[in-house]
């Protein structure tokens, strides 16, 4: 029992001891508690200071709106960068200030006092800074009151840029459509676009396959003596058609296999070659790439905009017509030469009152010469066009 | 198999082979042009040469009503003579195709004006295609008295238009009307012709009784109207060269309104008020047999017949509403055409057959509308206070209809737009005028 009454007598003055004598030891841990409350002592002094400080700047509250025009005065006045940014700070300011000033109202108070906190004394002696601050304080904290200003020049000099870029845009939208594009930037014409634009998807399949065509063009006479040729030797040499089918096959290389393969191709050869040899214009065939599609559009695009259906019968203006034309080397076309091949849709009297409107769009559009490649003339000697007035009736 | 496997092979590499060759035998360029453009088309009408000086201020007007006529239309736009190169000098002389092309005139009408002693007027005139480098048709000469100077100008105006647009003219037409003068709680209304334009008015009523919905005889010489000279609505047959009018023989005490011609001219389709039913019938002019067309407890009234004669188009609230009703023209089952919102009345069949114009109402809104035969495509050409009965031009391009403003002090009058919806004029009238009723083309 002693010993427990010893053990407990000893913990009891040890804590009283503790009590007593270990503050000493402890007052240094106490002491941020203490400093705290006198940094507070020396803050209400600087709030005190800053509250002075602030009311400079709560006197401009009253006259945030009124002054922001003076502040708009106060940048002209202004020494050697007025010349220059005169002409764009007066449009500038009056939008930015007048939205940012209501806002810089209420963040007065509270900004204050984060940046006061940081350097009180130094902005103090700044009233007229903070007032220009919030012109500019929202991007930067504390940045020389002078650079906003050529900021906002600056932004006004880079915005009439990316007007002429917008005019611009057109002919971008033309050139990657159309495989050449200096066929198309060469008539200089606002309203093709839109209808090049559009056209061009629309037949972009056709000239795909006609460049493809293209390569044999000079084929016909060689197509000719081969189909001779192989109606002479077509058992014991294939054509070259032949070969690539019997490798595409790659079934059996029989020679009986061979044989019937060359023979079909050489009949269908020959009757190709006998087709060419009726048609007399098979000399005449145009040589050379047809035209791209952006030159047909160029084309199409030209005429259609002498294509005037304003004074068009209604009986006309349901009648599809195609009116056939030749042309000459200079791109006018031959005025004797229009006619008119086909119509469908209407009347007689109509198809003749649309062929007149076509003629006239032909001639007029016509008189200095359409713009097309002279070493493709082959290609466009005789033009056949369909005026199909469907979309430009009224409905 | 082996066979059948490499004569497949074979034919398809035959077709490999064809298929550029026929590709590529393409002939004639081929180019579709859907897009085209709508403005007046340029011409040009120099001051007609007189042959004769008293012809000399008639050559002036006539080149002038010409011009008038066809600017009116909005289809064409006159090139000021300042602006001309090429002065024509002599009817005979060659054009100068290259001046006319270097003011932009797509068309040029040249003529001359000749005014005999007796007083005899001849006006010759050619028509030029300029950028076809020839004339559009041969020459024309035409005669009459001097007073028929304007009718001869229509005339040659409508030789133009069509041979520059392909369709009939409609300027050598009249229009007759309602005149009404008067503030709107006392409005007197009379019967008036005038020229389309607005010349030469002539009244061919006076205005002791009310009287509205004039309308010509196919062939212009007669005007059916309604009139409350009797008390009751009753409908009239006035010949317009002689002034005189009878009553159709309708029963006295019935009220009988809405009348029409056939295109024979031969009977007339009216409306019959009996009790509180209103139904249509067919009167023989000849016999005055009049035939039951409608017989339903509805309102039927405002026919018109087809320019064939074989159907009438009216207007009736058989469904509750005012809509638009097809019909045999002896009667029978009708059908109807009209589907859009709003009430539909006062069809008229274009003179071509392919459009038929109403008024429309909806939404507190008046409209003139077309549609055609089927109720398909509709279109509404105009909007206003109130815009209502419409007629159509001879050539069936123009309505003319009636258009009043609104208030107490709003006045009433005549209105036309071309069918596109563009070209919405006001016809000169020296008072208020409404219930106009387009002519044929005159002979």
């Amino acid at each position: 029992m002693n010993t427990g009454q010893y053990i407990s007598g000893a913990g009891h003055l040890g804590l009283i001891a503790y009590m007593l004598f270990g503050g000493l030891f402890l007052t240094p841990d106490d002491s941020p508690s203490v400093a705290v409350q006198e940094v507070a002592l020396i803050s209400e002094a600087e709030f005190a200071a800053l509250t002075k400080s602030n009311t400079a700047p709560e006197v401009t509250e009253a006259a945030p709106t009124p002054q922001a025009p003076q502040i708009e005065d106060a940048p002209t006045p202004r020494p050697t960068q007025d010349t220059p940014p005169e002409a764009t700070t007066p449009d500038v300011p009056p939008p930015s200030t007048p939205d940012e000033a209501p806002d810089a109202v209420p963040d007065l108070p509270s900004p204050p006092q984060a940046e006061v906190s940081d350097t009180p004394p130094a902005r103090q002696p700044e009233p007229e800074l903070s007032l220009e601050d919030p012109g500019a304080g929202i991007p930067d904290d504390a940045p020389p009151t002078p650079r906003p200003v050529p900021r906002i020049s600056d932004q006004n000099v880079t915005a009439p840029e990316p007007a002429p870029q917008i005019a611009d845009a057109p002919v971008p939208d033309v050139s990657p459509d159309a495989e050449t594009p200096d066929v198309i930037e060469e008539p200089v014409e606002e309203a093709a676009p839109q209808e090049t634009t559009t056209e061009i998807v629309t037949e972009a399949e056709k000239p795909a396959g006609l460049s493809t065509s293209t390569r044999p063009k000079a084929r016909p006479a060689d197509l000719a003596a081969r189909a001779a040729a192989a109606a002479q030797a077509a058992q014991e040499t294939p054509p070259e058609p032949a070969q690539e089918t019997v490798e595409a096959a790659q079934t059996q290389p029989d020679n009986s296999a061979a044989e019937a393969a060359a023979q079909a191709a050489a009949a269908a050869a020959s009757a190709l070659a006998a087709e060419v040899s009726d048609t007399p214009a098979a000399p005449e065939r145009p040589a050379g790439p047809p035209l791209t599609a952006g030159e047909k559009d160029a084309l199409r695009v030209a005429v259609s905009q002498c294509w005037n259906v304003g004074a068009m019968s209604t009986d006309a203006m349901r009648t599809v017509i195609t009116v056939g034309v030749d042309m000459g080397q200079d791109g006018k076309p031959l005025a004797g030469s229009i006619r008119l091949i086909k119509f469908s849709g209407g009347t007689e009297a109509g198809a003749q009152a649309g062929f007149d409107v076509a003629r006239r769009a032909i001639l007029r559009c016509g008189a200095s010469g359409f713009k097309l490649p002279v070493d493709k003339y082959d290609h466009w000697r005789t033009i056949e066009m369909t005026f199909d007035p469907e979309q430009m009736r009224f409905k | 198999m082996k066979r059948l496997t490499t004569l497949a092979c074979a034919l398809a590499a035959a077709f490999t082979l064809s298929a550029p060759l026929s590709a590529q035998d393409t002939g004639p360029l081929q180019i579709d042009i859907t897009r085209g453009v709508i403005e007046p088309l340029p011409i040009a009408v120099p001051d007609f040469i007189a042959e004769t000086p008293q012809a000399a201020e008639l050559a002036r007007q006539i080149s002038d009503v010409i011009a008038a006529d066809l600017v009116g239309t909005g289809l064409f736009r006159e090139i000021p003579s300042s602006a001309h190169i090429s002065q024509i000098t002599n009817f005979a002389s060659p054009v100068q195709y290259g001046d006319w092309k270097a003011i932009n005139a797509q068309g040029l009408v040249t003529g001359a004006v000749n005014v005999d002693a007796s007083g005899a007027l001849s006006v010759k005139f050619r028509v030029f295609d300029i950028f076809s480098d020839a004339p559009l048709g041969d020459g024309l000469q035409l005669g009459g008295s001097e007073r028929s100077w304007r009718r001869i100008a229509h005339k040659v105006a409508d030789v133009v238009y069509s041979r520059i647009t392909g369709e009939g003219g409609y300027f050598d037409s009249r229009v007759v009307f309602v005149s009404q003068t008067g503030p709107k709680n006392d409005r007197r209304k009379r019967l008036a012709v005038m020229d389309y334009d607005g010349a030469n008015l002539q009244y061919l009523t006076d205005d002791n009784y009310i009287v509205f919905a004039p309308r010509f005889s196919p062939t212009g010489d007669r005007v059916l109207y309604t009139s409350y000279e009797s008390g009751t609505p009753q409908i009239m047959m006035l010949d317009v060269g002689t002034v005189s009018r009878q009553r159709l023989p309708v029963a006295s005490e019935a009220v009988s309104f809405a009348p029409r011609f056939s295109p024979d001219g031969r009977s007339v389709v009216y409306s019959l008020t009996t009790g509180a039913n209103t139904d249509l019938y067919s009167m023989d002019i000849a016999s005055g047999q009049s035939t039951r067309l409608t017989n339903t407890p509805a309102i039927e009234t405002a026919p018109s017949f087809s320019p064939d004669g074989s159907q009438i188009v009216f207007e009736s609230d058989r469904s509750g509403t005012q809509q638009l009703y097809i019909m045999p023209a002896s009667g029978g089952e009708a059908r109807r055409i009209s589907n859009g919102k709003g009430r539909y009345g006062t069809p008229v069949w274009s003179p071509r057959g392919d459009l038929i114009a109403f008024t429309k109402q909806n939404e507190g809104r008046f409209h003139i509308g077309v549609m055609r035969s089927d109720g398909s495509e509709e279109r509404l050409l105009t909007a206003s206070f109130l815009d209502e009965g419409p007629s159509w031009s001879p050539n069936g391009r123009v309505i003319m209809f009636t258009r009043e403003s609104q208030g107490a002090s709003g006045e009433s009058a005549l209105y036309t737009v071309d069918i596109s919806g563009r070209n919405l004029k006001r016809v000169p009238t020296d008072a208020g005028a409404s219930d106009p009723a387009w002519s044929p083309l005159l002979r």
